[in-house]
């Protein structure tokens, strides 16, 4: 990893997410400033229709995928101010900081599995560190406690570009408890979500992924909500996004250079779940047969259930025929420290997926070897 | 008479945006609370993939055109609370509102053009409403002096909501001055856009219109700014947007039933400026040239210049060729606080008619133009 110093306007290392076709540059300011970023020739802003975002938690720039993969490097510009005013503001520093970038290029690539964090920021920084050598992580929801206050929502960045660096992609996925709390609607502003959807696709080299969001894990009707969620609608729109995508198939998971198809949830919504959380079941038994029958991934990639484990297809938790082996990981857990966390590392090949859970001290809990199209 | 909406809840009537191919209703709630309308048969929510909104300046319920067309009313649906909690959340009160809905049909349609109110208010809503009855309303920006608080962003929909109480529709674009101050860049969350756009098309019966945004009225690098816009870039994604526009003619001003083309604009980008407002001539030369090309409006619409006028093709003010008059309109008095006059525009078969009306219901001026000879 690099010996970038990052200047006080950084509170933590740019996260770059892969979503859709772009790459959302993501970084949490330590104080008010206006923010663009350089990639080959062309500049990127942080902008709302030409004005350029000072009063923002977290500053969001887009770039294309393709332009910063051939580029290997990117430049965050920045310009400081002590107040934001209609006229004449003044300038306090300005600067650049330039960062290398190394797109997932691996035949056989390596990412670690985040999720359910529950704030212990620093064990799960940890972990993920303590898998060397990966080319990407995924960020899998949950990695706070709920959305009640700011510095819970910008945890989920400072976590992925403490691990990143900045250096290597990340992918981000909603958890249920992302959805709790005055800050959850207002993810929009500040998650990388493509046109603002917490379902979609991305690409990182061989590797096609798909993100899938159960969002809440009980009804919209449960008395803990209190009538704040319309989930029910959302896996509706969700599920006709799920369909409209086999239909372009050739431009997402049968694209030229495909190798790896992986789908992504926080909620492992293809196994069973005792009351009140088994939910939405003809919904997810329409996804999985989507998953099973037309995008074919490799594996399924979950959390939520505060657990490590594989659950293979046809064995007794693939209660909807699945047909790919599902890699559950993500516990907090007490530690030596008070907080521990173990997440899943794992190795993607043509003959197998290699995991391996992993805790904040870096050690080894368990290793398993899933052998490509193998049963329960 | 259908009941209005509560003021407990809500400190105003919606305010019904066209954008696109839907309208956004608009409402500012008095209290924290989520909101939805149903249509028809359907219910379309304030939410973000699942998670109702409570936290926010305005609502925003984006509702298909056609539906509430066909439907000709609405229901706005109310749920309130005290606070909003990760778990347990405590309604404290629940309703439901229907409003009527009359879509613009008219052959001869009747609208007032307001912008440049510079937070006169109660003059503005005088002027507009001196009109007598309108099918639809344009609020045609700088409705207040900066965005230095979140309340100058509400002036907009307090107007609008007066003129229109809900029940016809308005469109609403941006002025330079909304981009001034600390609040702009939160725009998105409070006005109505095209997919985070403002500029876009729209359609009201027989009238289609392009609303276009220049953005500031100075190069970014003035130093007034201080380095906190990029309208550069914003007009280069928009000329793309334009030209694509150009070419989309069948389903947007060519479509079947357009019997009216309007252009509308806060800044008149048409006009012959002086230093240093006289920037991007040549984009500012090919907005113009394929408005006059291919979109041929029956007249173009203008605020900014706190004049009211009408500039004809090929007089003095036309500074690359425009393709139908312009009528400018909009003048708070420089030296009476209150004084505030504005166009009330008439379209039919032959003529565009032009009233300029005062806060006391005066006609100013009255201009008839004969309408263009290839939309005649």
């Amino acid at each position: 990893m690099s010996a970038v110093e990052l200047p006080a306007v950084f509170r933590a290392f740019p996260a770059v997410y892969a979503v859709g076709e772009d790459y959302h540059i993501f970084i949490v300011p330590g104080t008010r400033a206006v923010m663009w970023c350089r990639v080959g020739d062309k500049v990127y802003r942080d902008e709302a229709n030409g004005v350029m975002r000072s009063e923002c938690p977290v500053h969001r720039i887009v770039v294309p995928a393709a332009e910063l993969d051939r580029a290997g490097s990117y430049t965050v510009g920045f310009r400081t101010f002590k107040e934001r005013v209609p006229y004449y503001n003044k300038v306090v520093e300005e600067g650049e900081v330039s960062f290398d970038f190394r797109p997932v290029t691996a035949e056989d690539p390596k990412f670690y599995l985040i999720s359910d964090v529950h704030s212990h920021i620093e064990a799960g920084i940890a972990a993920a560190r303590a898998f060397e050598g990966m080319d990407f992580l995924i960020v899998n929801g949950d990695i706070h406690n709920d959305s009640a206050t700011l510095e819970q929502m910008l945890s989920d960045h400072i976590l992925a570009g403490n691990i990143t660096r900045g250096e290597i992609p990340a992918v981000f996925s909603r958890g249920n408890h992302d959805l709790r709390g005055a800050w959850a609607e207002k993810q929009p502003e500040l998650a990388p979500l493509p046109g603002g959807c917490s379902c979609g696709t991305f690409r990182l080299g061989p590797v096609w992924g798909v993100i899938l969001d159960a969002a809440e894990d009980k009804p919209d009707e449960f008395c803990e909500y209190g009538g704040v969620n319309c989930c029910h609608e959302f896996r509706l729109r969700e599920t006709a996004f799920l369909r409209d995508l086999v239909d372009r198939k050739s431009s997402e998971y049968e694209a030229p250079g495909v190798k790896y198809r992986l789908a992504v949830a926080h909620i492992n919504f293809s196994e069973p779940h005792k009351p009140p959380f088994d939910i939405e079941y003809d919904i997810y038994a329409q996804w999985c047969a989507v998953l099973r029958e037309k995008i074919k991934p490799c594996c399924c990639l979950y959390g939520h259930v505060h657990r490590n484990y594989i659950t293979m297809p046809g064995t007794e938790r693939d209660i909807f025929d699945l047909g790919t082996p599902a890699i559950v990981a993500g516990v907090p857990e007490p530690g030596e420290q008070g907080t521990g966390f173990s997440g899943a590392g794992i190795a993607l090949s043509q003959k197998a997926i290699d995991v391996r859970w992993i805790d904040q001290s870096g050690r080894i809990l368990e290793e398993q070897r899933i052998e490509r199209g193998a049963k329960g | 008479m259908l009941p209005a909406l509560p003021p407990e809840v809500f400190r105003a009537p919606p305010a019904v945006y066209a954008v696109g191919r839907n309208y956004c209703i608009t409402l500012i709630p008095a209290t924290r609370c989520v909101v939805w309308c149903r249509v028809g048969g359907n219910t379309y929510y304030d939410d973000f993939n699942g998670v109702f909104r409570s936290e926010r300046l305005v609502h925003q319920v984006y509702v298909p055109a056609d539906e509430l067309e066909k439907a000709e009313r609405y229901t706005v649906g109310y749920r309130c609370f005290a606070e909003r909690l990760s778990d347990w959340n405590k309604p404290t009160a629940e309703g439901e509102v229907t409003v009527e809905f009359r879509p613009v049909k008219s052959e001869g349609p009747r609208f007032f053009l307001i912008s440049d109110v510079h937070g006169r208010m109660e003059s503005g809503i005088a002027a507009a409403r001196a009109f007598g009855k309108m099918d639809f309303l344009i609020v045609n920006g700088d409705m207040h002096g900066n965005c230095m608080t979140c309340e100058s962003l509400l002036t907009d929909h307090f107007i609008a909501a007066a003129l229109t109480r809900g029940e016809i529709p308005a469109v609403f674009l941006r002025g330079n001055h909304d981009m001034r101050g600390p609040w702009p860049e939160r725009v998105e969350e409070c006005i109505p856009l095209d997919g985070g756009k403002t500029y876009f098309t729209f359609r009201l019966g027989p009238v289609w219109g392009v609303a276009l945004d220049c953005g500031e009225i100075r190069a970014d690098e003035h130093e007034k700014h201080g380095g906190v816009v990029c309208c550069h870039a914003m007009r280069l994604r928009e000329t793309q947007w334009l030209r694509e526009l150009a070419g989309r003619g069948a389903e947007e001003f060519d479509a079947p039933g357009v019997k009216y083309r309007l252009a509308v604009s806060h800044v008149d980008f048409t006009d012959v400026l002086p230093p240093p407002f006289d920037i991007e001539e040549e984009l500012y030369g090919q907005w113009t040239g394929l408005l006059r090309e291919y979109i041929r409006p029956d007249c173009l619409l203008f605020g900014h210049q706190h004049k009211n006028y009408v500039t004809l093709p090929g007089s003095a003010r036309d500074r690359f060729g425009q393709s139908a008059p312009a009528i400018v309109t909009g003048v708070p008095s420089k030296t009476d606080p209150v004084d505030y006059s504005a166009a009330g525009i008439a379209l039919s078969r032959e003529f565009i008619d032009a009233d300029y009306i005062d806060q006391t219901g005066r006609i100013l001026q009255r201009v008839r133009i004969p309408r263009p000879v290839y939309r005649s």
